[in-house]
């Protein structure tokens, strides 16, 4: 087989350098009977999110007496990849519904609300690389404007390694034919990242090239922060309260 | 003039964590928001004015609720939150011993009940032991996001009583985002789209003011009143304070009203109960 170039002369397949991240689009509040919601864009990433509760359990003996229980689901539409895909949970979506959740857990008050819970839905449109750090970054916001008690916000992006160098926000000719792809979340609290809540990795890399990795991933993580912030407060600028 | 900031959670709204108020929460010894919401900083504290979320119940609170369910020594009742409430047969002064509990409250029956009591895991007890509480049989109940129910009461009860002495209505304000309205069917109307604006626009400046001029416009484009005679029946400018943030909850002494019956006879029938839209 031909080697595919991923790497032209110092820029990616599609023009980018090495930290750059794909275009960004965000929206906040765009379901009118969820809680919360969020579409979100990623390059070509098109997800959907919806934050409901806290809300009763169902069904009821999954409830905790003592704290709310956070769902979290994350599904590719059939129409969503260039081959049909089967609809409903498979092994893939099981397991990133369940990284997401745990990445979530921490930043959400549960203590709060016992013998409630909060569901996330977050359904990707059309996938490109990274549709679990752009479906984690559009939880987020929506948890946001279902205005659900939260220790911080979660933002989340991933960094490849192709053609031997660290990339920042592969896209999907970069994760299908690179060596690795290591998708992060952070906690950001008052604009510092606070910890790191998911950390997948698939492939190889050396303990250096992921220290490396780890700090492109937080440079990528506070500008989508920033736009995370952005898509809320232009929702809400209007209501800006002035007295006196 | 200052204006309220926005904040999101996580954002450090003070180092001092004596100051904490509600909407926060204090790590390492400083002060964080944890809703998104307006930002109320004052000498006494910060506190973070919630702009989103579902209604929590507390002791004390007058909510509207509708029956889910009757039981042997009960009733289950949904009042629009995480939790649902339920109302013993002793809390209901209707109750009869010779009655069954689903002929004096049925599924479907909407009620103005009191949050009596809530246990450590969140069981709310509600009581009709009160002046307020009654079933609900005529009327209208409007549904809001709960977070705009101070705005929908206004300072002191500002906003409400001139909704009432505007329109004549009957209007009772559940903390948990219903609101019962009674009387004439079009002055009802007029109230309702009144509340639906002020939990539209909840955060602008002179709110009130703007009310008063929707509900005469209202009222004459409905015929219920002639231009003319509206300027006659201005209401002193004191009513038309200016908006602020209503700290207090005062469903207690917005929530005053006459016990009568209806004067029209046709709202009887009209009575309509809009489910939560949330």
């Amino acid at each position: 087989m031909e080697e595919i170039k991923l790497i032209v002369d110092g820029k990616r397949l599609d023009g980018r350098g090495f930290e750059e991240l794909r275009p960004i689009k965000i929206e906040a509040g765009v379901l009118k009977r969820a809680d919360g919601s969020c579409y979100l864009e990623m390059g070509k990433n098109k997800v959907v999110a919806a934050v409901y509760g806290p809300r009763e359990v169902h069904p009821k003996h999954l409830e905790e007496p003592d704290r709310a229980i956070v769902r979290y689901r994350y599904s590719m539409a059939p129409f969503s990849v260039e081959e049909r895909k089967r609809p409903g949970p498979d092994r893939r979506s099981i397991e990133i519904s369940k990284v997401s959740r745990e990445a979530l857990e921490p930043v959400i008050m549960k203590e709060l609300f016992p013998r409630s819970a909060i569901d996330i839905f977050v359904e990707v449109l059309q996938a490109d690389a990274g549709s679990r750090t752009a479906c984690l970054n559009a939880a987020s916001v929506a948890l946001v404007d279902a205005g659900i008690p939260m220790r911080g916000m979660v933002t989340s992006v991933a960094v490849a390694k192709v053609d031997g160098v660290l990339v920042l926000d592969p896209m999907k000719e970069e994760d299908n034919y690179g060596e690795a792809d290591i998708p992060f979340a952070f906690l950001i609290r008052n604009g510092k990242i606070e910890s790191i809540t998911l950390l997948q990795m698939d492939g190889k890399v050396t303990a250096e090239e992921l220290r490396q990795a780890l700090e492109l991933a937080k440079k990528g993580a506070m500008q989508i922060y920033q736009l995370q912030r952005d898509a809320i407060m232009r929702k809400y600028i209007k209501e800006e309260e002035v007295v006196e | 003039m200052i204006s309220r900031k926005i904040v999101l959670p996580g954002d450090l709204v003070s180092t001092n964590p004596k100051a904490a108020g509600s909407g926060t929460y204090v790590e390492g010894g400083k002060v964080y928001a944890r809703v998104l919401g307006l930002l109320d900083k004052t000498d006494l504290g910060v506190r973070i004015i919630p702009l989103k979320g579902r209604y929590i119940p507390s002791i004390g609170d007058t909510v509207i609720g509708i029956v889910k369910e009757v039981t042997a020594n009960g009733w289950i009742v949904d009042i629009n939150s995480p939790y649902i409430a339920f109302l013993p047969l002793v809390e209901n002064p209707g109750m009869r011993p010779n009655r069954r509990p689903n002929d004096v409250l049925d599924i479907g029956d909407a009620i103005i009940a009191k949050v009596m009591n809530i246990d450590p895991k969140m069981k709310v007890t509600l009581t009709m032991k009160d002046k307020l509480c009654r079933p609900i049989r005529v009327g209208r109940i409007v549904a809001i996001n709960p977070t705009r129910v101070p705005r929908v009461i206004g300072k002191k009860g500002s906003m409400i009583k001139l909704l009432k002495s505007e329109l004549d209505v009957q209007i009772i304000v559940g903390q948990n985002g219903l609101i019962w309205l009674n009387g004439d069917r079009r002055k009802v109307s007029i109230a309702e789209e009144a509340i639906y604006i002020i939990e539209q626009e909840a955060h602008t400046e002179g709110l009130t003011d703007r009310i008063t001029e929707f509900i005469k416009k209202r009222k004459v484009e409905l015929g219920l009143a002639k231009p003319e005679e509206v300027e006659e029946s201005e209401k002193s400018p004191k009513e038309a304070e200016e908006e602020k943030v209503a700290e207090e909850r005062e469903v207690e002494e917005s929530t005053e009203v006459e016990v009568t019956t209806p004067d029209d006879g046709s709202d009887v029938t009209d009575s309509k109960t809009e489910e939560a839209e949330r």
